[in-house]
């Protein structure tokens, strides 16, 4: 704490959008209860603040890369490749892209694409667990939803949420540990958010390319 | 009766200025509208400070600052006690830094602001931007499974655009396919970078609020705006 004075702010500019005050947060997590949102550094070094980067999102996804100062896989904003004027413009369109897309997938409330299905075990008899990886295209899904899955439309519950390529693996003991009640009342992903999703489910049968849609 | 702050009167409506409610500085909890004394030893009212949120709102900040509530307190060499300093979510009132002229400036800029969304909004009484939308799901006080929960409550956090929303309003969200609505059970302020933190009479223009639905509310999507048409 040392060279701070008392009524130091930690403000780094407004969003070049819609004037809010930036000031970082110190962490980009699934689990926040009731945040705002990280900012995003745009191209020419201006910012855009959370409630906006969420709204272009949905045009501009996020994306889990591996970070090599980090040496950690993060998230990415793709929207940080734009300069405040393009943000401001895209922003102006982002109802209407939103609105293209839902009429695209039917006016379903939330829709997610998968990418990548991850299987694991559970104990003889027992279900497996299913991580699905992807993105959210639009619309916000919780942890405890019921959504139809493939092309099928079997109905499935995600039992939790895992930070994508996050690598640990999910038996009983991470899923306990991952069942505060932030998970149920604080969780979600909003449109254009990469997320993944742990099933629980012997018939579930889910490939890349496959939709999951909520109603 | 409420003692005066002085002598001071509203520079806007001549109205006394209440000792006690006035803004002395930074934020930590939202904990109503106040009277604000303004740089040059003048002063607002609250109802006047309110009317020009629509282009001065609360600023959100994280500022250094001492809290015991916080980070507790420590002991000098001397013995003399001391709070502990760190980082803290604050609001600060931006029309504190203006002077009697710079508020009647800002008053003009708020009228036309308003006007320009009232034609805007035309046939809405407020409106509305959403944010996100998360629940809030209790079983007897403690959170539980959404099964087990005996309630469910649905939190729409917004930035109020123009007019005003108050708890019962019912709220209509226009897609391309249909209009939805849904009824605003609860108003409480939002501090942006922190939580919805009380519940309030009415969220004005300006402010950030998180409206509480009892029904779920997935037609809501982040953008989306959220108008109180006349008469509902």
């Amino acid at each position: 704490m040392a060279g701070y004075k008392i009524g130091d702010t930690r403000d780094l500019g407004y969003c070049a959008a819609c004037g809010n005050v930036i000031t970082i947060e110190a962490n980009n997590g699934i689990f926040r209860p009731q945040r705002c949102g990280n900012p995003v550094k745009l191209k020419d070094g201006e910012w855009l603040c959370g409630s906006c980067l969420r709204k272009l999102r949905v045009k501009y996804p996020q994306d889990y890369k591996p970070d090599p100062v980090q040496k950690a896989i993060m998230p990415f904003e793709s929207a940080a490749g734009l300069d405040a004027a393009e943000a401001r413009r895209e922003l102006s369109a982002a109802h209407d892209h939103l609105e293209s897309l839902r009429e695209k997938y039917g006016f379903h409330q939330a829709v997610f694409l998968v990418e990548d299905v991850k299987k694991e075990k559970s104990g003889f008899l027992k279900a497996p667990f299913i991580t699905v990886t992807g993105h959210v295209i639009y619309g916000t899904f919780y942890p405890y939803d019921e959504a139809a899955c493939g092309n099928a439309g079997y109905k499935a519950q995600i039992i939790a949420f895992e930070t994508p390529h996050g690598g640990l693996a999910v038996n009983e003991q991470t899923l306990r540990r991952w069942k505060p009640h932030d998970l149920i009342s604080y969780a979600w992903v909003d449109g254009g958010e990469e997320a993944a999703f742990v099933f629980r489910d012997k018939s579930l049968n889910l490939k890349p390319g496959d939709v999951i849609i909520k109603d | 009766m409420e003692k005066t702050q002085g002598n001071k009167v509203c520079a806007a409506c001549g109205r006394a200025i209440e000792e006690s409610g006035v803004y002395s500085g930074p934020m930590e909890i939202f904990d109503g509208p106040k009277d604000v004394l303004l740089s040059d030893g003048g002063a607002v009212c609250r109802e006047c400070a309110e009317k020009v949120r629509i282009v001065r709102p609360l600023k959100n900040s994280r500022m250094f600052l001492e809290s015991a509530a916080h980070f507790g307190t420590f002991e000098s060499k001397t013995g003399a006690k001391h709070d502990n300093r760190g980082w803290i979510n604050v609001l600060i009132d931006p029309i504190a830094e203006l002077d009697t002229e710079g508020f009647r400036r800002v008053q003009s800029e708020a009228e036309s602001a308003a006007s320009a969304l009232s034609e805007r909004f035309a046939g809405a009484r407020g409106a509305a931007e959403a944010d996100f939308t998360y629940r809030r799901f209790t079983k007897d006080r403690s959170m539980d499974t959404p099964l087990g929960a005996n309630e469910k409550r649905f939190v729409t956090c917004v930035k109020v655009l123009f007019g005003e929303i108050r708890p019962g309003d019912v709220v209509t969200v226009a897609h391309k396919e249909r209009e939805y609505t849904a009824k605003v059970e609860d108003v409480w302020y939002w501090n942006y970078l922190d939580i919805p933190v009380r519940p309030i009479e009415k969220a004005s223009a300006g402010t950030t609020a998180a409206l509480w639905f009892y029904n779920d509310v997935p037609f809501i999507y982040p953008g989306d705006i959220l108008m109180v048409k006349e008469g509902q």
